[in-house]
């Protein structure tokens, strides 16, 4: 990666550097945060926070606009506008959760004082206690004079409830909740043009990190304690955060199922003619499958490393998926999912060669050595391919009786404008033949032995034999290992990394690949860069 | 479910409404007056549909005045005074910019501009990587211009469009890089425009505290923004500037529409029933965007059908593999190219179907369509080819008398499509004279 350039950059804070930071050779006494883009909540977001602000488990999200996937995620700040339907959507359902709330306000106002009787103090009280959770921070004079007033014009048309609910509403249209608004704090150094984050801003920082959520009441009292500062306190609060047994497991599941492109596999068809067993209800299975088997990896498996995730030789699914796979139920009475152990005579294991990719990554009617390439080169090791030419027709070489997959897709290498091309894609994809396009395991085609040899074009090392001994090669490679920085980096800050953010990959890396390149990590890891800890002075951009 | 046909003297609205609400009532009152005075408004729609069509099969034959309608266009015979086929027409600034064809195709489609850069290269081989299209796309504008006094600035549906969040997915932008999301559920689009539409403004006593009490919410939020905006960095500061307008334009429509009173041939939709496949769901969304149009709920509207290589299975018409794919396939291909066609046979029967349901709203003085203008939009020309001159544009409707219609237009050489655009405009009464690019615009479409 090319170096920082000539970005304005700030003084490191000793108390807050981490030793990777200090051991970098792309790091040095100046700290470069990168762009920090104010962040809207994404619709997984939103709902989270509905939920743990209200209680309330409608998914509200469900009926906003869709979000541009950029650069791979759903949650890249820049393309994240507003149109007019989405501001509708707010309004809506802002309506429908404040109008759900005031019918129980008790779990909303610990207080404990009478909202549904005229009484001005209690209602200050509510807009400063309950605002400080909708606004992840105190609301400011102002703001709470707009509350105090959009109280009254509701008390005045409907009542005191009807005034709360307006209040609500307010709250839940306010920049204050639906973006996390930062506007920093304090340089380390006067003058430096970077600088630290309020222990306000730290806490959405680390709770939408760690949890696509809100921050819950421990970390609210941090902030407000201004105990966000340190290396130490965000260490603590972010392991404490790492055990709470549901949160951090939804933002692993998002993360994987955009990365992973699980959402592909809604729109699969399959050609009923060829794949006579073809169940669709295993399409909703698979994913879950791979969810699960991520969750594992990344929570529950004591290695919990990329290579475990990328070569286990087992999976998760109903019987279902076992019957479909040859698979080993580990509980064959199991109603719901269970660990499924693959046969010994199949070389199968790991994410890649799991059900549900290998049946999006595939035709309607046979595999696809090229979905699969593809998808290996972009998501697997980050590298952008270029794409046929227009005139191209993209006819698939016919189904054939008697030529195996390899030999239909043999044209792809010898015609000279596709070998550009495809000689970076098939020789991958190709390592997959012993999967069919619904997930199956073969040995055979068409009456001919499989041979899924091939080569990971310009990898040191790129020649394999096989779906799981590419897996085992990836695994080894500097490609994959960056591409999990890279990847992360993107959905962790809502962002792609820049050259001037060499530092911040770098300590990323080393807390990543120098510690057993363990997938938890890599995600902790993002809680420790300048581009988390610090922000541009005066919002700049 | 039976359709309620409403019919209100102005008299008993006011007799109704004057006792239980004061002023924001009478405010509201004033603007129905001023709009049944007027002569009906006038309405754009764009109606996409992908992949290209065919092109032998697609063009007229005879003169201006005198033309028979060829395969894919007979379904407008019954409409033939209504429309002017526009033949030869370029969509020019698709030919140039970053991402491929379909993407510069589709983003260009209503803006006449190019893409902005990104880093989708779709199907193109060693191009630059596209964004999301590169300007305010001619609906929004007519938005910006107009500023309608509906309910709704404009309505964008959509009829299983996919590829929402890409280039692919969108006909329409407010401005550059800003796509607007297309509803493709009719019961939703249902909810939306007609859930609190009663015909009767009479009934909508609790309705009308609602909505004082979104104003007042909406003008607090909009207060917060306002605060806060000025202490952000420039692009922040640029991005919540454009939410705070949206809250702003919201908060004035709140009443917008709320006073209508059916007539004429607006009437409360039923709701539509769940619809799983193409067709029913096109319809459904037809039959919306015209009530829409006839309750002066929006003047402005987007119907995409399915998304820039869309990949629908027309099995209804035999087809077994999808649009998209097959679209790639050669000239040679019979098979293909007689899918194809019935394929646009098939949305042009569709097309026959919004001016036909137009045709039967009375309006002052003729139909609803004398003051509609609609589009028959594509990104590509021919599907195999890719390619953007040429475009199988169809227009219906006369815009208010602005466009003659029962016309077979030919042109020859390069006839930028940014100047059809600037047409369309007009026939809103914005008197553009440039639109989109202007390295591709000489003005109004001549002889349009």
């Amino acid at each position: 990666m090319p170096g920082p350039g000539n970005v304005p950059g700030g003084t490191p804070d000793p108390g807050l550097t981490p030793p990777e930071r200090m051991m970098s050779p792309a790091c040095d006494g100046t700290t470069r945060p990168g762009p920090a883009p104010i962040r809207r909540l994404t619709r997984f977001e939103y709902d989270n926070t509905v939920r743990d602000l209200l209680g309330d488990t409608t998914a509200p999200g469900a009926d906003f606009p869709t979000e541009e996937r950029r650069a791979g995620f759903d949650n890249n700040a820049a393309a994240l506008t507003v149109s007019p339907t989405l501001n509708e959507s707010y309004l809506m359902a802002a309506e429908r959760l404040a109008t759900n709330a005031v019918t129980n306000l008790a779990p909303l106002n610990p207080t404990g004082c009478d909202l549904s009787k005229v009484d001005a103090a209690c209602m200050s009280r509510f807009i400063a206690d309950f605002g400080k959770k909708a606004y992840r921070g105190k609301p400011s004079p102002e703001e709470t004079k707009l509350l105090e007033a959009v109280y009254a014009a509701g008390n005045t048309s409907g009542g005191p409830k009807n005034g709360v609910k307006l209040v609500l509403m307010t709250m839940l249209l306010s920049p204050r909740f639906l973006y996390r608004v930062e506007l920093g704090a304090a340089p380390v150094k006067a003058g430096d043009a970077v600088v630290k984050l309020t222990s306000w801003e730290m806490a959405s920082r680390l709770s939408y990190l760690v949890w696509s959520s809100m921050p819950d009441a421990e970390l609210l009292a941090a902030a407000e304690g201004d105990k966000l500062q340190t290396r130490e306190q965000i260490a603590a609060q972010v392991d404490r955060m790492w055990k709470d047994p549901k949160r951090p497991r939804q933002m692993v599941r998002n993360l994987y199922q955009q990365w992973m492109q699980l959402y592909r596999l809604a729109t699969v068809e399959k050609d009923a003619k060829v794949y006579t067993t073809y169940n669709p209800a295993n399409l909703a299975t698979m994913k879950e499958e791979t969810l699960r088997f991520v969750e594992h990896m990344v929570f529950s498996d004591p290695d919990g490393s990329l290579e475990a995730l990328m070569t286990a030789p087992y999976t998760f699914g109903t019987k279902s998926l076992a019957t479909l796979y040859g698979a080993t139920m580990a509980d064959p009475m199991a109603a719901d999912m269970t660990k499924l152990s693959y046969p010994a005579g199949q070389q199968r294991g790991g994410l890649l060669m799991q059900g549900g990719l290998m049946t999006f990554l595939a035709n309607a009617n046979q595999s696809s050595p090229i979905h699969r390439g593809k998808f290996v080169r972009e998501q697997i090791i980050c590298q952008d391919l270029p794409s046929p030419p227009n005139d191209v027709q993209i006819e698939l070489p016919p189904l054939s009786a008697t030529l195996t997959t390899r030999e239909r897709f043999e044209k792809h290498r010898t015609v000279a404008a596709c070998a550009a091309c495809h000689a970076l894609i098939d020789p991958i994809g190709i390592g997959f033949e012993n999967l069919d396009g619904i997930g199956r395991w073969r040995t055979t085609e068409n009456g001919k032995p499989i041979d899924a040899s091939g080569e990971v074009v310009g990898m040191t090392d790129g020649k394999f034999n096989g779906g799981l001994d590419l897996a085992k090669k990836l695994v080894k490679s500097t490609e994959l290992q960056s591409c999990v920085v890279e990847k992360s980096f993107t959905f962790g800050y809502g962002r792609e990394p820049l050259p001037e953010d060499a530092c911040s990959v770098d300590v990323l890396k080393r807390r990543f690949m120098g510690k057993g390149m363990k997938l938890r990590d890599v995600i902790l890891a993002l809680a420790e860069t300048d581009a988390f800890l610090y922000r541009r002075a005066g919002g700049g951009q | 479910m039976s359709t309620r046909k409403f019919r209100l003297s102005r008299r008993a609205t006011l007799r109704g409404a004057g006792v239980a609400i004061a002023l924001p009532w009478l405010e509201a009152m004033s603007s129905t007056t001023r709009l049944a005075r007027a002569a009906a408004p006038k309405r754009a729609i764009f109606f996409f549909s992908p992949n290209g069509s065919i092109r032998d099969a697609w063009t007229p034959t005879g003169s201006e005045t005198a033309f028979t309608l060829s395969r894919i266009l007979k379904p407008l015979e019954p409409h033939i005074k209504d429309i002017v086929v526009l033949d030869g027409v370029d969509n020019v600034a698709a030919t140039k910019g970053p991402g491929d064809d379909h993407m510069r195709g589709m983003g260009c489609m209503l803006t006449g501009t190019e893409l902005q850069p990104g880093t989708n290269k779709g199907g193109c081989g060693g191009c630059t990587g596209g964004g999301l299209a590169g300007g305010v796309s001619v609906d929004q504008e007519m938005v910006n211009k107009l500023k309608p006094p509906t309910k709704f600035p404009s309505l964008e549906l959509g009829v299983q469009a996919g590829s929402q969040g890409t280039v692919w997915g969108y006909s329409n932008y407010k401005a550059a890089g800003q796509p607007l999301p297309l509803e493709n559920s009719a019961g939703k689009v249902f909810t939306r425009v007609f859930g609190e539409f009663t015909g009767n403004p009479a009934d909508d006593t609790a309705l009308m505290r609602l909505r004082m009490d979104r104003k007042s919410v909406l003008d607090a939020a909009a207060k917060h923004y306002e605060a806060l905006n000025p202490k952000l960095g420039r692009d922040d500061k640029a991005k919540l500037d454009a939410h705070l307008a949206g809250i702003r334009d919201l908060e004035k429509r709140v009443l917008a529409g709320s006073t209508k009173t059916a007539g004429m041939g607006c009437a409360k939709p039923p709701a539509p029933t769940a619809a799983a496949d193409f067709p029913a769901i096109g319809k459904q969304q037809m039959d919306l965007v015209t009530m829409a149009v006839a309750c002066d709920l929006t003047r402005i509207a987007t119907l995409q059908w399915s998304n820039s290589v869309g990949g629908t299975r027309f099995t209804w018409l035999g087809a077994t593999r999808g649009h998209h794919d097959m679209s790639h396939d050669g000239d040679g291909v019979a098979e293909s190219t007689e899918m194809l066609t019935k394929i646009n046979v098939w949305y042009a029967e569709q097309f026959a179907y919004l001016i036909g349901k137009l045709k039967a709203i009375p309006e002052e003085g003729g139909t609803a369509l004398d003051n509609t203008v609609i589009l028959w939009v594509n990104e590509l020309a021919r599907g195999n080819a890719h390619s953007h001159p040429d475009m199988p544009f169809v227009l219906a409707g006369r815009g208010g008398g602005k466009i003659k219609t029962s016309r077979y237009l030919k042109f020859n050489g390069t006839v930028s499509h940014n100047n059809l655009l600037v047409s369309m405009l007009n026939a809103m009464d914005i008197q553009a004279t440039t639109f989109g690019n202007p390295a591709y615009c000489t003005g109004p479409l001549a002889g349009l």
